[in-house]
Parts: structure tokens; C-alpha cells; sequence
């Protein structure tokens, strides 16, 4: 199975943001963004990457761990150890406390005309 | 003339140097014709705009009890932009996850609304189709549903599908632009009724399948039947369990068929990812 080299994520909130940390969890594992910037309040965009250097089973964002985080968009650009970078972009999703959103997505699958 | 010049700056600035704090505390500067400009003062530091992301507020065992929600996938118009239809027969491959199957997909239906699995050869002697694929060396097994052809290869699973699927892709090519039966009438004198293959399947998940992975904590799901073709979800320890993909053709698809031969295709729509507890990982 490939390995994630990198991925970078932006999360652009709606109309409720939150004060608490951004958290990524990385195959059950919380952990850091690298180089984080920008912010959660309502209406900002929130960029950070992240280095795993592993095959991924799971990428979640947790939910905030006080009141609600409501989220507009969250697009993810990963760089595998095989193949070219992808993207998904995924759409509206409402967190809280009992929460975490997936964002990992699979490579595409090979198609080709015959 | 510089030097000169710089000397007399300097003298300047000492003799200030005792008046500055008695006179003002004003800033100055003199300024040689020659001389860099004096660096400015640093603007102050904004205070901190970007988000903190510390996870120790949330423990691996506190992510463990949090449900995961899956967003909307938004996907680009432009990626589900219809091809232009020239009348041509179009076949797109694509290749499985486990890389032992090969699907194809055409632009022509070719079993309307149903879809019906060929396990060997002879089940095919009347339908020319996956008659035709079954001569193709390695083809292991060929199910047909609506306009999609899929056909299992035995070997390895990780060898390049390039030169299989272009001898495929150029059978079903052919089959589609000849006036040849591609199903034959046994197949559709056998197609179920759906409310009958709906029934059967969920008899057989809730007597022998989830009876069964129950002793892994897990359970499975009837979400969708088409025609006679059936979908369904895992669930508890079954989702996201490695053993899944077992679990599913060598358990349910011989349970499903042994009950109701004529089931055609058997979909897992499972989002394994978001699997909480699974019972091998």
C-alpha cells in the first residue's frame, strides 16, 4: 500500500467557529499540524500540513472540545510515495464534542480507454 | 572628504549624546550624503493570527469514542462532464482496490436494470458476451450488470491489467457492435422478481449471516436492492476489519447465491475508514 508522504489540508469555516485547537488524527494517533496558519473564527480559513510518512488507514479532524465548529469546506491535497498528488474536496459538516470528520481519500483508481 | 565628514557626525552625536536625555526624547538623526540610511526600528510583532493545533487536550482513547462523520465529496461539473456521443461504443477500465477484478464500463446497456453472474464457462453457452470473455486466457469469472462488465482474472493480482483488459475491451467491442444474443434467454427467463430477492437476502443476513460475525461483534445491512442486484453495508467489528473483504466473498456472496442463484451482483458500500472498532486491524 502506498505511503502518505505529505498532505496539506484547508478547512474554511461557516457561520459558528470555535476558539479550540485545530486537532488532526492521524490512524487513531492526535496530532499537530505543521506550520499552521490562519484561523477558525466564522469566515476564516484554517491551512496546515502534516508529514506522516505512512500508509494511511485514517484522517480525521476532531471536533472542537467545547460547543459546535460549523465547517463549509475542507479541501486536502496528498502526496503519496507512488503516483501524482491528488485532491478532495469535501463539503459542509457540522462538529461538536461527540465528532471528528473523515478527510482521507483514497488515490483514484486507475482508468483507461480500451 | 567622507571621513572627514563621518568624524565630524560623530563628535556631533557625543557632544548630544549628554544633552539628548535633558533636552528631549525626541528622535533624531543626521544623515552623511554617503551614509546608509539608519535601520528603522522593527515594526512590533502582530500578535498571533494562526490557530494552535495542540492535540493534548484530546487523548487516543477520547478520538476512539468519537463518531466519524463523513462531508459531502464535492466533486468539479467539469469531472462529470458527459462525453460528447458520436455514436461510437466507448469502454472505460478500471481496475479494483485488491486488483483481481478489471471493471468495464460502456456506453450501450446491455442487461437493462438487472445484472447476472457467470461463474465458469458453461453457464454462458447462450449468452455470447461473456461466452466470448471466457476465451480470453485467465478470465476467471464474468458478471454483467446493466451496461458495466466485470470480469475476475485468477493469478496474480498485482500484474499489470493493461494487456488483459485491452483483449477484453476489444471482445466486448465487438459483441456490442454485433446483432449477436449477448445474454441469452435462459438468464432473462431466470431474473427474480426484486421483492423476492429482497426478502431472501435479508431471511439470510438476520438467520445465518449476523448470527455468524456476531462472534466478532459485527453485523451486516441490507441498504439497497436493483433488480437482483443486492448492497450492503458492515457494521461493529465488521467495519473496517481486514478480514472484510473475506468476510464478503467467501461468507456472504456463497450465502446470498446459495439461497438465490439468480442474485446478481453483490455491492459493499461499508466506509471502512470510519471503522470505530474493527475485530482484526
Amino acid at each position: 500500500m502506498p505511503k502518505v508522504q505529505q498532505f496539506e489540508c484547508t478547512i474554511k469555516t461557516g457561520k459558528v467557529g470555535t476558539d479550540c485547537d485545530v486537532v488532526m488524527v492521524f490512524n487513531g494517533h492526535p496530532l499537530p499540524f505543521d506550520a499552521p496558519s490562519g484561523g477558525t473564527a466564522s469566515g476564516e480559513t484554517f491551512t496546515g500540513s502534516f508529514a506522516p510518512m505512512s500508509v494511511a488507514h485514517s484522517i480525521s479532524i476532531v471536533g472542537p472540545t467545547s460547543g459546535e465548529w460549523q465547517i463549509d469546506e475542507i479541501a486536502v491535497t496528498y502526496h503519496l510515495d507512488i503516483g501524482e498528488p491528488y485532491s478532495a474536496r469535501f463539503g459542509p459538516i457540522g462538529l461538536d464534542i461527540t465528532n471528528q470528520v473523515n478527510i482521507w481519500a483514497e488515490p483514484p483508481r486507475p482508468t483507461f480507454d480500451v | 572628504m567622507v571621513i572627514g565628514l563621518r568624524k565630524r557626525i560623530r563628535r556631533l552625536l557625543d557632544r548630544m549624546d549628554g544633552e539628548r536625555e535633558r533636552v528631549s526624547t525626541a528622535p533624531f538623526s543626521i544623515q552623511a550624503d554617503d551614509a546608509p540610511p539608519p535601520p528603522k526600528a522593527p515594526e512590533p510583532l502582530p500578535a498571533a493570527e494562526s490557530k494552535t493545533t495542540d492535540p493534548s487536550a484530546i487523548s487516543a482513547e477520547g478520538v476512539s469514542e468519537r463518531e466519524v462523520v463523513q462531508a459531502p465529496r464535492l466533486v468539479d461539473a467539469s469531472e462529470n462532464a458527459p462525453e460528447e456521443d458520436d455514436g461510437s461504443i466507448r469502454i472505460k477500465a478500471e481496475v479494483s482496490k485488491a486488483g483481481d477484478e478489471c471493471r468495464f464500463l460502456t456506453n450501450r446497456t446491455i442487461l437493462e436494470g438487472f445484472s447476472w453472474w457467470y461463474e465458469e464457462a458453461q453457464d454462458a453457452v447462450d449468452s455470447a458476451l461473456p461466452a466470448s470473455l471466457f476465451e480470453v486466457d485467465g478470465v476467471e469469472s464474468v458478471l454483467v450488470d446493466d451496461s458495466t462488465v466485470v470480469v475476475t482474472r485468477a493469478g496474480d493480482r498485482f500484474a499489470d491489467w493493461r494487456p488483459m483488459a485491452a483483449q477484453v475491451g476489444q471482445l466486448i467491442r465487438e459483441q456490442l457492435a454485433s446483432d449477436a444474443t449477448l445474454i441469452g434467454q435462459s438468464v432473462l427467463d431466470s431474473l427474480p422478481d426484486p421483492a423476492e430477492v429482497e426478502t431472501t437476502v435479508q431471511q439470510v443476513i438476520e438467520t445465518e449471516i449476523n448470527p455468524g460475525v456476531a462472534a466478532h461483534s459485527g453485523f451486516i445491512t441490507l441498504t439497497h436492492i436493483r433488480g437482483n442486484s443486492v448492497t450492503i453495508s458492515m457494521g461493529g467489528g465488521c467495519q473496517g476489519c481486514s478480514a472484510a473483504d473475506v468476510t464478503l466473498r467467501q461468507g456472504i456472496h456463497k450465502s446470498f447465491r446459495d439461497a438465490m442463484p439468480s442474485i446478481g451482483a453483490i455491492y459493499d458500500e461499508t466506509d471502512h475508514a470510519a471503522g470505530l472498532n474493527p475485530y482484526f486491524t
